[in-house]
C-alpha cells in the first residue's frame, strides 16, 4: 500500500522540469565557483604585472650596480699594478703618482642593494607572480650570490689596506680621500661609473710631505707582499664577476639595456 | 527554482516531493562543487607537469656542476701533490712546470646554484606539485647541501693561496693566470669540463723570471706544510657524507633526469 502510494506520488512529479532544474543547479554552482576563480585569476594577473614592473625596476639598478662593481675593481686593479710597479722600481713615476695609486689600491665600493620587491615576493610565497622564468632566475641569481658581499668583505679586511691606513699620517690620508677618492655616481649612470676612481688628480700637499709618506710605505717590508695578495685577489674578483656565471651577467646586461 | 518548489511543497506538506527535491538539491550542490574540483585538479596536474620539467632542467645544471666541481678539484689535487712532491724532493720538474702546478694548487671554483624553481615551490608551499618522491628528495638534498659552499670556503681561506700570492711577483702570477688559469665552460657542456685546469700550457715568461719565481717558492720552507694542509682540507671538504647514497649515485650517473 505504502509502496503503491509512493510510486504514485513519484509519478505525479514533473521529471522534465526536475531534470532541467537539476542541470541548472549543478551548472549554477559550478559557474559561481568558476566566476569567483576567474575573478581571483584576474586580480592575480593584475598583481603579476605590477610586481613584474617593480622587480624589473629593482633589477635595472642591480644590473647597473653589478657593472659598477666590475668597472670599479678594474680601476683598483690598475692602481694596484701601478703601485707595485712603482714600489719595485719597475716603472718610474713621481712620488705623488705612487702615493695616489697606493691609496686607490686600498679602495673598495659598497652598494645598497635593491631587493625589497624580491624579498616581499619570497617572504609572502608569491614569487610565482613573476611569470617570466628568465626574470625569476636572474633575480634569484643576483640576490642569492655571495660574490658581491664577498668582494666587499675581502677588500675591507685586506692586510694591505690595514698596513696602508696604519702607516700613513691622517692628514695625508684625508687629502687623498678629498682630492683623489671615489667619485659619487648616481644609480643608473653608466657613463659615471667609468673611471670613477682612476681619474687624473693632484694633491695639494708640499713635495716634502709626499716624499716622507712614500718613504714610510717603502720602508715596510710587508707592504709589497700584501699588495701582491690584494692584486691577485682583485684579479679573482674580476674573473668571478665576469666569467663564473656568464648567463647571469648577460641577463643583467639585457635588463639594464647595457650590452 | 528547486528551492521555490521545495518551500511550496513544505507549505502543502507534500513529503515525497520534499524528499526528492531535498536529495536533488544536495546532490546538485555536491556535483557542482565536484565539477569545480575536477577542473582545479586538471589545472593543478598541468602545473605539476610544468614545474616538474622546470625542476628537472635546474637539476640537470646541478648535476653538471657536481661533475664539473669533482673534475676541477681532481685537477687541483693532482697539482697540489705534484708541487708537494717537487718541493720535498720526491720528484723533479722544470721550474716552469713547478710554477704552473704551484699556481694551480691555489685555485678554487666559484659557483651559483640554479635554484629558482625549488625556492619558488618551497616558498609557496607547492613542493607537493613534484609528485616523484625521488626527484623531491634529490632536489631537497642538492639545494640544502653544504658541500659546494665548503669546498669554495676552503679555497678562499687557504693559507697556501695567501702565501703563494704574497710571494710570487704579480707579473708572474698574471702571466700564469692568463696562460694556465681555469678554462671556463658553458653550463651543461660536459666536453668543456673534462680537463678544466690540468691542461698543457706554457707561461710565455722569460727564463730569468721563471727561475727567480721558482727559487722563491723552493726557498720558502712554509710552503710544503701549507700544501699538505690544503690537500687535507680539500679531502675533508669533498669527502664528508652530506648527501644520501642514492642521491650521490644519481648525481654521478645522471640518472632520473
Amino acid at each position: 500500500m505504502i509502496l503503491r502510494r509512493l510510486s504514485q506520488s513519484v509519478k505525479e512529479q514533473n521529471w522534465t522540469a526536475i531534470c532541467i532544474e537539476f542541470v541548472l543547479l549543478v551548472s549554477g554552482v559550478f559557474l559561481g565557483i568558476q566566476v569567483a576563480n576567474w575573478n581571483t585569476e584576474r586580480e592575480t594577473r593584475q598583481k603579476s604585472v605590477v610586481f613584474t614592473a617593480r622587480l624589473m625596476a629593482d633589477l635595472k639598478v642591480e644590473a647597473w650596480g653589478y657593472e659598477y662593481l666590475i668597472e670599479y675593481n678594474k680601476d683598483v686593479l690598475a692602481n694596484a699594478r701601478r703601485a707595485l710597479d712603482g714600489l719595485s722600481g719597475e716603472k718610474s713615476m713621481t712620488d705623488e703618482q705612487l702615493l695616489i695609486s697606493a691609496y686607490r689600491a686600498t679602495q673598495f665600493t659598497s652598494q645598497d642593494r635593491r631587493r625589497a620587491t624580491f624579498d616581499e615576493l619570497v617572504s609572502t610565497g608569491t614569487i610565482g607572480l613573476i611569470t617570466g622564468q628568465r626574470l625569476r632566475e636572474t633575480a634569484t641569481g643576483v640576490y642569492s650570490t655571495t660574490l658581491i658581499d664577498q668582494t666587499m668583505n675581502e677588500a675591507k679586511q685586506s692586510e694591505y689596506r690595514l698596513l696602508f691606513r696604519k702607516r700613513l699620517p691622517a692628514q695625508i690620508q684625508q687629502e687623498l680621500l678629498e682630492k683623489c677618492g671615489d667619485r659619487i655616481v648616481e644609480p643608473l649612470d653608466y657613463v659615471g661609473i667609468v673611471h670613477s676612481l682612476d681619474y687624473p688628480c693632484t694633491l695639494d700637499l708640499p713635495a716634502e710631505k709626499i716624499s716622507t709618506a712614500v718613504q714610510a710605505l717603502r720602508s715596510q717590508p710587508a707592504l709589497v707582499p700584501a699588495l701582491q695578495l690584494r692584486f691577485a685577489d682583485i684579479g679573482t674578483v674580476l674573473a668571478n664577476l665576469q666569467n663564473y656565471n656568464t648567463s647571469l651577467l648577460n641577463n643583467l646586461r639585457e635588463i639594464g639595456g647595457h650590452k | 527554482m528547486i528551492l521555490r518548489r521545495l518551500s511550496q511543497s513544505l507549505r502543502e506538506q507534500n513529503w515525497t516531493a520534499i524528499w526528492i527535491e531535498f536529495v536533488l538539491l544536495v546532490v546538485g550542490v555536491f556535483l557542482g562543487i565536484q565539477v569545480a574540483n575536477w577542473n582545479e585538479e586538471r589545472v593543478t596536474n598541468k602545473q605539476s607537469g610544468i614545474f616538474t620539467e622546470r625542476l628537472r632542467d635546474d637539476l640537470r645544471v646541478e648535476v653538471w656542476r657536481f661533475t664539473a666541481l669533482n673534475l676541477y678539484y681532481d685537477d687541483v689535487v693532482i697539482n697540489t701533490k705534484r708541487t708537494l712532491d717537487t718541493l720535498e724532493g720526491r720528484s723533479t720538474q722544470s721550474n716552469e712546470a713547478l710554477l704552473i702546478s704551484a699556481y694551480r694548487a691555489t685555485q678554487y671554483s666559484e659557483f651559483i646554484q640554479y635554484r629558482a624553481t625549488f625556492d619558488e615551490l618551497t616558498s609557496t608551499g607547492n613542493i607537493g606539485l613534484i609528485k616523484d618522491p625521488s626527484l623531491r628528495k634529490m632536489a631537497a638534498e642538492i639545494y640544502s647541501t653544504k658541500l659546494f659552499e665548503n669546498v669554495k670556503n676552503e679555497g678562499i681561506n687557504s693559507q697556501y693561496r695567501v702565501a703563494f700570492r704574497m710571494l710570487v711577483p704579480f707579473s708572474v702570477q698574471e702571466a700564469i693566470a692568463n696562460k694556465c688559469g681555469d678554462r671556463p665552460a658553458e653550463i651543461g657542456n660536459y666536453d668543456g669540463i673534462k680537463i678544466p685546469l690540468d691542461y698543457k700550457c706554457t707561461t710565455g715568461l722569460s727564463q730569468q723570471d721563471i727561475d727567480h719565481a721558482a727559487q722563491i717558492l723552493r726557498a720558502h720552507s712554509e710552503l710544503a706544510p701549507l700544501l699538505r694542509l690544503r690537500l687535507a682540507n680539500i679531502y675533508s671538504a669533498t669527502s664528508v657524507q652530506l648527501m644520501s647514497q642514492d642521491v650521490q649515485k644519481s648525481l654521478r650517473s645522471r640518472e632520473k633526469l
